[in-house]
């Protein structure tokens, strides 16, 4: 038997869903990210706040992507605080 | 010393220690050895007799070490001692009795021997003119030191012994300054300090130009229509490049018929303040930002030490200029020459307001502050009210809640107890320029960092050693959210001091590596819970997780297994999603193109207690997922930083929006820091 309540919230999350990626298709920052996922299997490791569709952000998966180099926002830390971080001691 | 100027005809002319002359030279021939004075005399002769045979427009030079040998290293040879005598009695004797009545002087000293040319026929009638310096050589890096002190010593020039170059005073060293043995000690020992003695200063500051300070700056004053954070974003300088962007002068057209002899520059005032000095004029922007710069990298316009001018002159007529713009161009050319000849500025008496400088390079601001304007009286004269009736839209504009930010003037506090280090003056300012009176009192209560930096490109607090970095620069290339990542990454660190003061505040040893912030840690419970039922409330954490499944994932789970199929799991979904659709959206508007700080703040509460999917989905601010995924705590200690930023603003209105949607939360900081203000 067919529940028509849940046929319909289904109905509402695939709009939200298609939504959504609509959304994201257009987002240069969104499309690199996956394009990285594709190529190394991970995410980039981003640790600094800011936007996935910042320029810089961009830029900078778009390099790692070219030299084949998982992108690593770890690297920018001292080799310390790359340990700190690990332990909770940094905060961004 | 080097002068073009004719002395008066006496040979043997000292400018001191004359009377004891015969006495130091018998006295130093007695002590030296006698195999070395041979061999220096026999250099010191060879160099002396070319001196005096050379013709009359030679000229020519040498400087000796204190035992007469020549001396052929580098440094730039500072005349402090000088004598005059005509070149044909220039001989070993009289020079050996120079360095003799010095060998008491310690430190880098050495004799310089001048033959100057004879500049006309009348110039010098019974002989040419020589002179005997004793110098100090001091470095290059103390080249503006030198200048001023051999100015204020009335000097002509300092010689560059590596460049034989002559960098002049404007003084016609016609008539040294005498100064004591005292002085002459004291002038040595601050040179090795990189500062100037007082009484050098003293007498320079009475000169009638720039003011300096020991370190022999002088301190410009900028007003601007440009705003610090502006200022920030087009590189942290004062930019000639924006020359005529402000309060245009006549020099301004210029700019146009002159665009091959135009230098930018940018207008400052100078001994602002003080008696003589720069009154601003109206029209001139509200931001004052004061530089300082090393007062001989200004040249001296009016007084013209080095004949520019003459230069500048000859090149005009040569050109063939027009007479009714040849004044007007020869200026420009004159500019463009002190341009060219290395001055990064000059500095002139003649305006209108007083002493000015125009500066040719970018000069990165010690202070500023924003001056309060006197609005204009309003008239008493009612405004007239339209009768027609404005037509009402039937659709309902789009109202943003927040209201344009409109800078408020305060006072500011310095904040001291911080070691700074890169752009430092700036950020005490800056933090306190962003924060309101309680939130300065909490920062005042509490110790200050260990270390603000502001080098490198990233924002983050290092519990390690209290260390707080933060860029003054634009970080992501788009946006500037400034204000926000100040008092962010300060929040982190009155999150870390709590946790100190809560395990027994030691200021020499502020770390306990497992537990260095307060609200990562059980004692913050209370603020933790009143998070997620916020969250909880808003469906952004749902059944208590921060690892929901997303809509796709859910539904997957709902067609697998008929057990999951329970509506209200869904249900929850939608609510939750439909708010982060809204409330993405009207943010993303609120925050608008170039990004606003303090809506980031509140975005990145919303994204940690979805674990990232929120910037993540929808390409807004936050922390990446892998950030939020690391530790489970980090949403607390996030949202903590973020509600210091929204708390401690100037401007409220955030604070208000936040406690909209975060309202137990909001509740709760506000007790938090009530108990630290009252502890």
């Amino acid at each position: 038997m067919i529940d028509i309540k849940a046929v319909m919230i289904l109905n509402k999350l695939d709009s939200i869903i298609k939504d959504n990626n609509n959304r994201s298709s257009f987002r240069p920052g969104s499309r690199i990210y996956k394009e990285h996922i594709n190529k190394f299997g991970v995410e980039p490791n981003i640790i600094f706040r800011g936007s996935l569709e910042s320029p810089k952000l961009i830029s900078g998966i778009k390099q790692a992507i070219d030299r084949n180099i998982p992108y690593d926002e770890l690297n920018e830390l001292s080799p310390e605080e790359q340990v700190l971080y690990e332990q909770g001691g940094l905060q961004t | 010393m080097k002068s073009c100027i004719d002395l008066p005809n006496q040979p043997g002319f000292e400018s001191i220690y004359a009377p004891h002359l015969q006495n130091a030279v018998n006295r130093g021939l007695n002590e030296a050895d006698e195999k070395t004075e041979e061999a220096a005399v026999r250099d010191m002769n060879s160099i002396l007799s070319n001196m005096r045979k050379a013709g009359a427009d030679v000229e020519d030079g040498a400087t000796f070490n204190m035992d007469g040998s020549e001396y052929d290293g580098g440094g730039i040879a500072l005349p402090i001692i000088s004598t005059n005598q005509p070149v044909n009695l220039l001989n070993p004797t009289k020079v050996n009795s120079f360095i003799n009545r010095h060998k008491d002087k310690k430190g880098n000293i050495k004799v310089g021997v001048f033959k100057f040319k004879r500049e006309s026929k009348t110039q010098f009638k019974q002989a040419d003119k020589s002179s005997m310096d004793l110098n100090i050589i001091i470095q290059p890096w103390q080249k503006n030191l030198g200048l001023i002190t051999a100015k204020v010593l009335r000097q002509n020039s300092l010689f560059d012994l590596d460049a034989f170059e002559s960098f002049y005073t404007g003084e016609t060293g016609n008539n040294p300054l005498r100064i004591s043995n005292k002085q002459f000690a004291l002038i040595q020992e601050h040179l090795d300090k990189g500062t100037l003695p007082p009484f050098v200063v003293d007498k320079y500051n009475k000169l009638g130009g720039p003011f300096i300070n020991n370190k022999g700056e002088t301190i410009l004053t900028h007003w601007s229509n440009q705003s610090v954070e502006d200022l920030i974003k087009s590189g942290g300088k004062i930019n000639p490049a924006f020359h005529g962007t402000g309060k245009r002068g006549s020099d301004w057209r210029n700019k146009g018929n002159f665009s091959k002899q135009w230098v930018d520059f940018t207008s400052y005032g100078i001994n602002v303040g003080k008696k003589g000095g720069y009154k601003k004029e109206p029209g001139i922007g509200n931001t004052k930002y004061e530089v300082s710069i090393e007062a001989t990298e200004l040249y001296d316009f009016d007084s013209d030490p080095a004949g520019l001018l003459d230069i500048a002159k000859e090149v005009v007529t040569k050109e063939g200029m027009y007479p009714s713009v040849a004044k007007e161009y020869t200026n420009q050319v004159y500019i463009k020459l002190i341009s060219d000849a290395g001055f990064s500025g000059l500095w002139s008496k003649k305006g209108p307001n007083g002493i000015t400088a125009s500066v040719f390079k970018g000069l990165k601001p010690d202070t500023f502050e924003e001056e309060k304007v006197v609005e204009p009286v309003k008239p008493k004269v009612k405004p007239i009210v339209p009768i027609v009736k404005p037509i009402v839209p039937t659709v309902k504009p789009i109202v943003p809640i927040v209201k344009p930010i409109v800078p408020t003037v305060k006072p500011i506090v310095p904040v001291t107890g911080a070691i700074v280090t890169g752009a430092s003056p700036i950020y005490d300012k800056l933090l306190n320029k962003f924060t309101n009176d309680k939130a300065k009192q909490i920062i005042n209560k509490l110790d200050k960092p260990l270390i603000i930096t502001t080098e490198g490109n990233r924002g983050y607090h290092q519990g390690y050693s209290d260390k707080v970095t933060v860029p003054l620069d634009n970080r992501d290339g788009v946006y500037i959210d400034l204000d926000a990542v100040v008092l962010h990454e300060y929040g982190h660190h009155i999150d870390f001091m709590l946790k100190q003061i809560e395990l027994g505040y030691n200021p020499y040893h502020r770390y306990s590596p497992s537990r260095a912030y307060k609200i990562s840690h059980l004692s913050a419970d209370r603020f933790k819970s009143t998070l997620v039922n916020d969250a909880k409330k808003l469906g952004l954490i749902f059944r208590g997780s921060v690892t929901t499944p997303t809509p796709k994932e859910a539904r997957s789970k709902l067609l697998v297994n008929s057990k999951e199929s329970n509506s209200e799991l869904v249900k929850n979904h939608i609510i939750r999603e439909e708010f982060l659709l809204k409330v993405s959206k009207q943010l993303e508007f609120l925050a608008g193109p170039k990004g606003n700080g303090m809506i980031h703040n509140i975005l990145d509460i919303i994204d940690g207690t979805t674990g990232g999917e929120f910037s993540n989905r929808y390409g807004l601010y936050g922390h990446p997922r892998g950030y939020w995924k690391k530790s489970k705590n980090n949403k607390f200690s996030e949202a903590f930083a973020n509600l210091f930023s929204l708390w401690a603003y100037t401007d409220k209105q955030y604070w208000i929006l936040a406690k909209d949607l975060f309202p137990e939360t909001i509740n709760e900081f506000e007790v938090m820091m009530e108990e630290v203000l009252n502890d």
